[in-house]
């Protein structure tokens, strides 16, 4: 397997401006906010990356950059050799993105969603109907393909979003909660996937707050706080260090302190 | 750009709207709404003008001064009465010391016209004079009253005899160039107004639009294919609806016949189509730059009083000189007047569209790069 990193993240920052009423109620004279700032690492092939933070510490900001919907006001970030910003659209053909942000169409049909989202990846028909089935299958959409989406409850939508991320085959995926409103049998289902696709080779990201999540799947960790990298490490270490929950409070008290 | 993508998100969206029946329902309803209403309106209209029709067996009751026997009118009335088989008037005559009293009955309905004629000459037989009372309240007296005016006529030494070859009357014309473009602009961009903020707006404040910029497409690819099927939507429904409005609207005037040719209503079409792409790509812009549908819909809401407004404004300045056609929207609806009102030129109507079909590429310019601000699309 190749080792070179497949996502390199270079000094990233994001500065947001505000707006006077924002510098009023932030009680703030800056004109920007700084969500986030110097975050470097690298991501190799078959690797699962844990993001982990509390609210409002950058991580929502840092997967965005990462899946090319805003640009970084400073540093860059690399995919494959290739750079990813807000206007290089090919670069997204590799990755796979899903957040609770991100909703499906309501009026539309899991199958229907499917099959569109497919073509503005430039899939063919046939590959969108052969991925539609094994994803389909793979996360239980089938019972409920042709019922409108919002009709369906939370976990059955999540499913669809997890199978409409997939559909391009990313080479990067990036999942915000994956097991979110999912029952016992579809997290495991999307744990057993998520393994499956690293030893695939697929470099995978994903941002919890479910620690066992962590442990079971991540080969590292990193902990952002206020914007900035707090702690990264691989989960070797980190087990050695008394297992994440432990590694992240602390991190966490030490940064309060 | 990929075609192919653009043309996903073009089926999507007309998949979207003709396949919701709310959807639906805001694009269609509005005509058929208006198409319906005018027509009963009209029936009601033409019922109301029927209902005061006297029934041709009722016997008129007219009291005329003792001056005005044997002079005339009494024959008139009768020979009137007798050629239009209805039943003889009952002509009483009184002395012009009672006409207080006589008045009083007329008040009261139980006559139907008091006439008081006044002679002047030699053989004391030309009218000087004719005062004629009656009762606006009653059908019939106002029936009886115009009878007696064209009966008075037979006075005069002379007789004017008119004939109408028109079908439509000047003023009816008239109306009709300013009520027609007046409804079709308000219908037209109420259209506009149930598509396009649902279809920007609402896909920014349900979260569909993160989804799909997390794809390939470019945003220009997005808003190219978003425009087109919201085009093509409002071109559907604002034919529609401007149709039923074209319809309906002469019933509600009388059955007012349009005197348009082929031609004038291709270029009526034109127009149309010409506003409605100027609608479309400004309604699409500010819902873009609004973050959420009820924002974009209070945003573009008053523009329904601008645009009755500004569409009564030709009928109020004379807007026919070539520097008006350049300014957008003013010159539509003056071109539609100058259609409805058979007086247009060709130029004039060239530049008024050519004028919206720049505007509307300004729009188009501004909305994709609305499409491209990570600020404005992902917040």
């Amino acid at each position: 397997m190749n080792r070179d990193p497949i996502l390199i993240a270079s000094h990233l920052g994001k500065r947001f401006p505000l707006s006077r009423k924002q510098q009023k109620e932030r009680r703030t004279e800056s004109k920007y906010l700084e969500a986030v700032r110097d975050l470097s690492f690298e991501l190799y092939q078959g690797e699962i990356f844990a993001l982990l933070g509390p609210n409002g510490a950058g991580k929502t900001t840092t997967l965005r950059m990462l899946s090319g919907l805003i640009s970084p006001s400073e540093g860059e970030i690399t995919l494959l050799g290739e750079k990813i910003t807000r206007k290089t659209d090919s670069v997204r053909s590799h990755i796979g993105f899903l957040t609770s942000e991100l909703k499906l169409n309501n009026f539309f049909t899991p199958d229907y969603t499917f099959t569109f989202m497919g073509r503005l990846y430039g899939l063919n028909d046939e590959t969108i109907n052969n991925r539609k089935e094994e994803l389909f299958n793979l996360f239980g959409v089938k019972d409920f393909a042709f019922t409108k989406i919002g009709e369906l409850s939370t976990g059955m939508k999540q499913k669809v979003s997890l199978a409409v991320s997939l559909i391009n085959n990313p080479d990067l995926i990036i999942f915000d909660e994956p097991t979110n409103g999912l029952d016992i049998l579809a997290s495991k289902a999307v744990e057993n996937y998520l393994l499956k696709l690293k030893e695939d080779g697929k470099a995978i990201i994903i941002s919890t707050h479910i620690f066992s999540l962590v442990e079971k799947l991540a080969d590292k960790a990193l902990i952002i706080l206020n914007g900035a990298k707090a702690y990264e490490d691989s989960m070797a270490n980190i087990e050695k260090e008394g297992g994440i929950e432990k590694v992240f409070f602390s991190v966490y008290q030490e940064e309060k302190a | 750009m990929n075609f192919k993508r653009v043309f996903a998100v073009f089926r999507k969206e007309m998949r979207r709207f003709l396949t919701d029946i709310r959807m639906l329902s805001a694009l269609f309803l509005p005509g058929i709404i208006i198409f319906a209403f005018y027509m009963i309106l009209g029936d009601v209209i033409d019922n109301l003008a029927t209902s005061t029709t006297v029934d041709p067996t009722y016997s008129y009751k007219i009291a005329i001064n003792e001056d005005g026997k044997d002079k005339g009118l009494e024959n008139a009335l009768l020979g009137y009465f007798a050629l239009t088989e209805q039943a003889d008037p009952e002509i009483t005559y009184y002395p012009d010391a009672q006409l207080d009293e006589v008045n009083e009955q007329l008040k009261d309905q139980s006559l139907d016209v008091v006439v008081q004629l006044t002679f002047q000459g030699d053989d004391n037989n030309t009218l000087k004079d004719a005062k004629v009372f009656y009762n606006s309240s009653k059908a019939e007296s106002e029936n009886l009253y115009s009878i007696i005016i064209v009966a008075l006529d037979s006075y005069k030494t002379y007789t004017v005899e008119s004939t109408n070859l028109g079908e439509t009357s000047a003023l009816q014309q008239s109306v009709m160039s300013f009520v027609l473009p007046m409804i079709t602009v308000s219908l037209l961009y109420s259209s506009v107004l149930s598509l396009c903020p649902e279809a920007i707006a609402g896909e920014k404040e349900r979260g569909t639009l993160l989804s799909v910029l997390c794809t390939p497409i470019t945003p220009t690819e997005f808003a190219t294919g978003k425009l087109m099927a919201l085009s093509l939507l409002a071109i559907i429904s604002g034919s529609f609806n401007a149709l039923c409005t074209i319809l309906a609207t002469p019933q509600i005037m009388g059955n007012v016949t349009m005197n348009l040719s082929f031609g004038g209503y291709l270029l009526y079409f034109l127009t149309v189509l010409s506003l409605l792409l100027l609608f479309v790509s400004a309604a699409t812009l500010i819902s873009a730059l609004a973050k959420s549908t009820k924002e974009a819909t209070s945003y573009l809401g008053p523009g329904v009083a601008v645009i009755m407004i500004a569409a009564i404004v030709p009928s109020i300045v004379d807007c026919s000189a070539l520097p008006f056609a350049f300014i957008p929207f003013l010159n539509t609806c003056a071109c539609m007047q100058m259609i409805t009102a058979a007086s247009f030129s060709l130029l004039y109507f060239g530049m008024a569209v050519l004028t919206n079909l720049v505007f509307t590429g300004i729009f188009i310019f501004l909305t994709a790069k609305a499409f491209r601000s990570e600020r404005i699309m992902v917040g």
